[in-house]
């Protein structure tokens, strides 16, 4: 279901490999044990520490998101591919739809802002958005982190859910 | 006076603090799910171990090769404690922040600290990188 992940901002011309796809319930644990297995792939593939570390902060961001917000029960896919010399990490997951308000409202922030604002922004939240006690983990600084290191903007979609209306789907595709 | 030690796990990292040598180390990657519940001993602990060492310095070694954004919201606080402990005594608090010269993320953010908290003596070492896991 949550495949067309691939389709929704690729196809498959536009993708020369496939570093790896997964789908289903996203836990810390499962964020830790393919977080290994994408450090051994990086490793083993001849690409600079630089962007191997922005992927895997990339990664990490997006699957903790997944794992704290998504919908049924942080179920979500995540895809992490290349053409060329450029690597996509790619993720779908449901959200309850009163979410994409505050989603959209990063999104469009950070996609309209310079790198020196978003660096700004970012050391701003850093001073003033205090980790929470109550499990919210604050996504503000996520999706600064992401939009610091993607060498592209970040495309992202909301897309309905025929089966629920109250969830929606929402893709991300952050570009190194 | 008692000292904590945390051996590193894959999403956290070791944290070493020696109350004897007044020293706290922090080493490898830092992407815990719950900041709060994983951190908030060692601030504490830190906390106490700072009223009891007053005026004397206290050393604090970074050796990250990677955090998630909530690490980096601990760091910050852990670093306001610091601060604030040398505000109140001077010259107190030295950090060396380790650090790889091309890891262009991690030097911002110890730039950042650097430029946010005035009291701490803070020194970026990209000389003896941390060994990335």
């Amino acid at each position: 279901m949550l495949k067309n992940v691939f389709d929704y901002f690729l196809t498959s011309d536009d993708i020369d490999r496939l570093v790896f796809y997964y789908e289903g319930p996203i836990s810390q644990q499962v964020v830790v044990s393919m977080g290994n297995l994408l450090k051994e792939q990086l490793q083993m593939t001849d690409k600079s520490q630089t962007k191997a570390r922005r992927l895997f902060s990339a990664y990490v961001e997006i699957m903790q998101n997944i794992a704290h917000y998504a919908a049924n029960n942080h179920k979500g896919a995540i895809m992490v591919c290349g053409q060329n010399d450029k690597y996509f990490v790619l993720s779908a997951n449901q959200i309850n739809k009163p979410n994409e308000t505050a989603i959209r409202h990063y999104l469009e922030q950070v996609s309209n802002m310079s790198l020196e604002d978003i660096k700004q922004a970012y050391r701003e939240l850093l001073r003033h958005e205090l980790p929470d006690t109550d499990g919210s983990k604050g996504a503000g600084l996520g999706f600064y982190t992401l939009a610091l290191q993607s060498s592209e903007p970040i495309h992202y979609a909301f897309a309905p859910d025929p089966e629920n209306e109250q969830q929606l789907y929402f893709y991300l595709k952050v570009t190194f | 006076m008692s000292d904590l030690y945390l051996p590193a796990a894959f999403d956290t990292p070791e944290i070493r603090l020696n109350a004897a040598e007044k020293t706290l180390n922090i080493s490898g990657e830092s992407y815990p799910e719950n900041g709060h519940s994983s951190f908030a001993p060692v601030l504490k602990h830190l906390e106490t171990e700072l009223a009891n060492s007053s005026a004397d310095r206290f050393v604090v070694n970074f050796r990250l090769t990677y955090f998630n954004s909530l690490s980096a919201k601990i760091l910050y606080k852990l670093m306001q404690l610091l601060d604030n402990h040398a505000a109140q005594y001077p010259d107190s608090i030295a950090v060396n922040w380790y650090c790889d010269a091309e890891d262009d993320m991690m030097l911002d953010f110890a730039e950042g600290l650097k430029a946010d908290f005035a009291h701490i003596r803070l020194d970026i070492d990209t000389e003896s990188p941390p060994n990335s896991a």
